[in-house]
């Protein structure tokens, strides 16, 4: 089988959750051919591929968002319809037919999309929905939000048709919208994986962005959800890994019968001979990339908590920090304000696997997150969790309905160092807690996300999408 | 660019009502003075030359060669005057008036090897004496560094100096040419064209060595770069193009009657129709007023609103300011226009009426002129719409209006020399074609005023700096201020590296500490 995977931001450029499951389900998935779209913001010169693509991806395709079109003049031969429908897509989101797609794909009557954004009717618009927005903002902040709003879906209306007989995005957002968009072309099927929620990751994000004046945030948070909705109404099948996440597609807009939940996965095998080595203080293992939503700070304020009443306590940050360099020099000022950096060791990317012996249990601060698979690897490694209530962190720590095998970490509320240095003052002083604890972590994914499983169903649901 | 109008405006505000015509003289010398002082210069010159008994020959090279070498440096100066003016706004608009030097040195030097080499190229064929064609390669030379002399200047507010400079000029010419008569009755020879040609060279270039002084001493120890003439080609290749089609726009109608059955060869090298010419060059001094209304009216009150419309824009105002100041502009715009053709129809009328009163005196010539001074209402109006699309940036459609124009002017001047209309009914018809084209192009672009503040109306849709406000990769090195360094940032770091302890420094003696030589220096 033939699979395209649209992936945002992440594989195989950027190292993280996403990225390892993708990598995952190439490896793993041998009889299949994998051709890659990879979705990104700017070109970057010095970008490199952090996995070495495994033989089966085929094809790669870059798609950056922000790559201004050659062509120059404007629109030519545009039909009355045509117009109509951009003026509906402009003000609902809804993506236009497939011949007015047709249209803006070819060079010859759409130069450039910039082009479509330059007519006068698409002004129009523009000052139609500034008028319609509850608080009128800056006339300049609007029209460049405009553009930044609409310049890359359009951008995504181009995007080369890519070959194979489904589509499986990583993501709703740029990569399901672009799964939607090639799906109204060619009616290649779309699978929608959601990891963590798009939707709300991105108002969360938008919350706090500088960049974006308050007036607007409103209106961005509706866009997203836009975007969100077209991805799920054009996918086959809609993906997610808990039922919590499961809740939240509702409400952005998945419908209930495309919805299947199915797991992440890891080799128990793999980690079975994982253990704790001997005659070292406690140790804290933080596997995670410096970026704003694991909330590092947190987990630095948490680690201070535990340095007051376990002065000989360690922690390691596990994974890579070139991510957001401004975001890991505040973390660096941190951890010299608090006055911890003897204690706190940076490891950089480093083979997970070689660390986790060294390591007493897992902490995990994020704000978002989907189903960590970092989670699984310690609860495979026997090695018990300190995870914030996001995403499936609750369901994998505490098991679902019908899962009575207990409780294999502790769950604390998000930004909270203080309750987050409670619990793990908790495991830190009280070593059969940590065992047990690893105990049931083991024998949870064993019996619920081992990797072989997951891998069936996700070759199962293939075949579903082509063969229906 | 709002230029001399500011200062001229000022002044009026602080004169109140007397004052008034004493502003607008200034104006209007400012506006034509340079210009005006040469033809005088050029009169005075030619009535002289009468006194001593200057051949009519003789008298009708001298006037066709000053002609062409004006022509001529007016067809290069202006090419490069939209450009070198676009350069300069940039750098004054980012405050960086140190860029104004480097961008200058470059053009003024392809300009100047330009025109040394047409005028070389065309002197080189005419059955001329060899000192009277390199008189006159000088001459073009020098009338063309004068008038982007004058572009630097203006743009460094540098008015009077301009005046003075051609004042001193003429003075001087005045002075070499009662030398030379005092030779001519001494040794009892004839007056020769080739030294009038040579006195009246030598007046323009003490005006230009005056200007050169003035510009050295407004731009001390400024390091004149020569490489910012390429990235502005690069980014505004049009601008030339609009500065060449706009000069022609002054003379391609004259050219039609130098090759019609109207033209005559003068001293077997010039071509002229002087009926035509005459009656264009006395349209044109009927421009000064509305030049004068212009400088004073339209760079104050137009730019003015203009500036309130993209100010709203760019400090963060909502939408209905920014549509009332769109609107406000839209109607300044028009309005604008207005003025410029009711002063101009009232000069024109004027001088129609007087021309009417000496019709019998020149006959042919004063039959063309009443035909070319109702033309000239349209062209004023044209030329105050083409700078109008300059103002909104709208090249392309700048362009196009100056394109036309040529084209308009050439059509009409060839029907009428088809049909034996008078020559001055082809000017007026081509003036009136192109002011129609020139405002439906502006129409289209104050219909998306406020579209055209967001998107590029030449089409361009790759954003950039303009080049005056970066730094060339060169400049930097050679230490060119960065202009994204703000001041007090760049003001710390020069602090932090003078304070900076190296080893083998002599430590600053109390003199130099206390700023004792810096005082002293100035």
């Amino acid at each position: 089988m033939k699979v395209t995977l649209l992936l945002e931001g992440t594989y195989p450029y950027v190292q993280g959750g996403v990225s390892s499951w993708t990598h995952q389900l190439i490896r793993t998935m041998s009889d299949c051919e994998f051709s890659l779209v990879y979705i990104g913001a700017n070109r970057q010169k010095n970008a490199r591929y952090k996995y070495e693509l495994p033989a089966n991806v085929t094809h790669l395709q870059e798609v950056y968002l922000h790559d201004q079109d050659q062509g120059q003049g404007g629109l030519w031969r545009w039909r009355k319809r045509h117009r109509d429908e951009m003026h509906h897509f402009f003000k609902t989101g809804e993506l236009p037919s497939q011949e007015t797609l047709s249209i803006i794909r070819s060079k010859r009557h759409t130069p450039s999309v910039e082009a479509i954004l330059e007519e006068k009717w698409a002004w129009e618009v523009t000052l139609d929905v500034y008028r319609e927005l509850p608080n009128a903002p800056a006339l300049v902040d609007f029209v460049w939000n405009w553009r930044s709003m609409w310049l890359p879906m359009l951008h995504l209306f181009r995007v080369p048709l890519p070959p194979g007989q489904l589509m499986h995005a990583a993501s709703t957002g740029y990569a399901g919208w672009c799964g939607a968009v090639i799906n109204r072309l060619s009616g290649l099927p779309l699978i929608i994986t959601e990891h963590g929620i798009y939707t709300r990751e991105r108002e969360e994000e938008i919350v706090r962005a500088d960049w974006v004046s308050l007036p607007l945030k409103g209106w961005w948070n509706q866009f997203f959800v836009r975007v969100g909705r077209a991805g799920y109404e054009s996918a086959k099948y809609v993906t997610t890994l808990s039922q919590g996440n499961q809740k939240a597609q509702l409400f952005y807009g998945a419908v209930q019968e495309k919805m299947r939940l199915i797991p992440n996965g890891v080799n128990p095998d793999l980690y079975a001979q994982v253990t704790p080595t001997p005659d070292r203080p406690f140790t804290i293992g933080a596997i995670l990339r410096v970026v704003p939503i694991k909330d590092v700070k947190t987990l630095l304020r948490a680690m201070a908590v535990v340095l007051r009443q376990q002065p000989d306590a360690r922690m390691m940050l596990i994974g890579p920090q070139d991510e957001d360099q401004e975001y890991f020099e505040e973390c660096l000022a941190l951890i010299e304000s608090l006055g911890i950096a003897e204690r706190v060791q940076w490891t950089g990317s480093v083979n997970v696997l070689d660390y986790l012996p060294k390591l007493d249990c897992i902490l995990l601060t994020s704000i978002s997150e989907g189903q960590p698979l970092v989670m699984l690897e310690a609860m495979a490694a026997g090695l018990p969790i300190v995870a914030t209530d996001v995403g499936a962190c609750r369901e994998l720590i505490e098991g679902f309905a019908g899962d009575d095998l207990g409780e294999c970490g502790i769950v604390t509320r998000l930004m909270a160092p203080d309750e987050t240095g409670a619990a793990l003052l908790k495991l830190s002083g009280d070593r059969p807690l940590r065992e047990q604890m690893g105990r049931v972590g083991r024998e949870r994914v064993r019996r619920y996300y081992t990797l072989r499983d997951v891998m069936r169903s996700y070759r199962k649901l293939y075949d579903e999408a082509v063969m229906s | 660019m709002a230029g001399i109008g500011f200062t001229l405006r000022k002044a009026l505000g602080e004169l109140g009502r007397s004052g008034k015509w004493r502003v607008y003289s200034a104006a209007a010398f400012v506006a034509a003075g340079p210009w005006l002082l040469t033809l005088i210069s050029l009169f005075l010159l030619l009535a002289w030359g009468n006194a001593l008994g200057l051949q009519a020959d003789q008298r009708d090279l001298f006037f066709a060669t000053i002609t062409y070498a004006m022509i001529g440096s007016n067809l290069i100066s202006t090419t490069a005057q939209f450009f070198l003016t676009r350069y300069l706004a940039d750098a004054l608009y980012v405050e960086a008036p140190e860029r104004l030097l480097s961008g200058f040195t470059g053009i003024y030097l392809y300009t100047g090897l330009a025109a040394l080499a047409l005028s070389t190229a065309f002197q080189w064929v005419l059955p001329l004496p060899i000192a009277y064609k390199i008189w006159t390669v000088v001459l073009t030379v020098l009338l063309t560094q004068l008038g982007l002399a004058m572009i630097l200047l203006s743009a460094a507010k540098a008015y009077w100096d301009i005046a003075r400079g051609f004042l001193f000029g003429l003075l001087m010419l005045g002075v070499s040419a009662l030398v030379y008569s005092i030779y001519l009755s001494v040794t009892s020879a004839q007056v020769d064209e080739t030294v009038m040609l040579g006195l009246f060279t030598c007046g323009q270039a003490v005006a230009f060595l005056w200007l050169g002084r003035v510009i050295v001493r407004d731009f001390p120890g400024q390091m004149p770069v020569l490489y910012d003439a390429l990235p502005q080609y690069r980014r505004y290749p049009e601008l030339l193009g609009i500065g060449f089609l706009y000069a022609m726009t002054l003379w391609v109608d004259n050219g039609i009657y130098w090759f019609s059955d109207q033209g005559l060869i003068v001293g077997g090298s010039y071509l002229l129709s002087p009926g035509y010419d005459l009656a264009k060059f006395w349209t044109f001094l009927a421009f000064i007023p509305a030049f004068t209304l212009f400088s004073v009216n339209i760079e104050t009150d137009f730019y003015q609103v203009f500036r309130r419309f993209y100010d709203a824009i760019e400090s963060g105002d909502t939408l209905a300011p920014v549509r009332m100041f769109e609107e406000e502009l839209r109607t300044e715009t028009k309005a604008a226009l207005l003025r410029m053709m009711k002063i101009q129809a009232f000069v024109a009328s004027l001088s129609w009426v007087f021309a009417q009163q000496v019709k019998q005196f020149y006959p042919n010539v004063i039959d063309t002129f009443q035909w070319t001074i109702i033309g000239s209402v349209p062209h004023m109006v044209w030329i105050t719409a083409f700078l109008l699309l300059l103002y909104f940036d709208a090249r392309k459609q700048a362009l196009w209006a100056a394109g036309i124009a040529v084209l308009a002017l050439l059509a009409g001047g060839a029907l009428a020399t088809e049909l034996n209309w008078s020559p001055g009914a082809g000017y007026l018809l081509g003036s009136v074609v192109m002011l129609l084209a020139a405002l439906w192009l502006l129409n289209k672009q104050l219909d998306r005023l406020l579209f055209y503040a967001f998107y590029d109306p030449n089409g361009v849709r790759k954003r950039s700096l303009p080049p005056a406000a970066s730094a060339h990769p060169r400049q930097r090195r050679l230490g060119h201020p960065v202009l994204d360094l703000d001041e007090e940032e760049r003001f710390y770091q020069e602090q932090e590296e003078a304070n900076r302890w190296e080893l083998e420094m002599r430590l600053p003696s109390r003199r130099e500490k206390h700023g004792k030589n810096k005082r002293k220096e100035e």
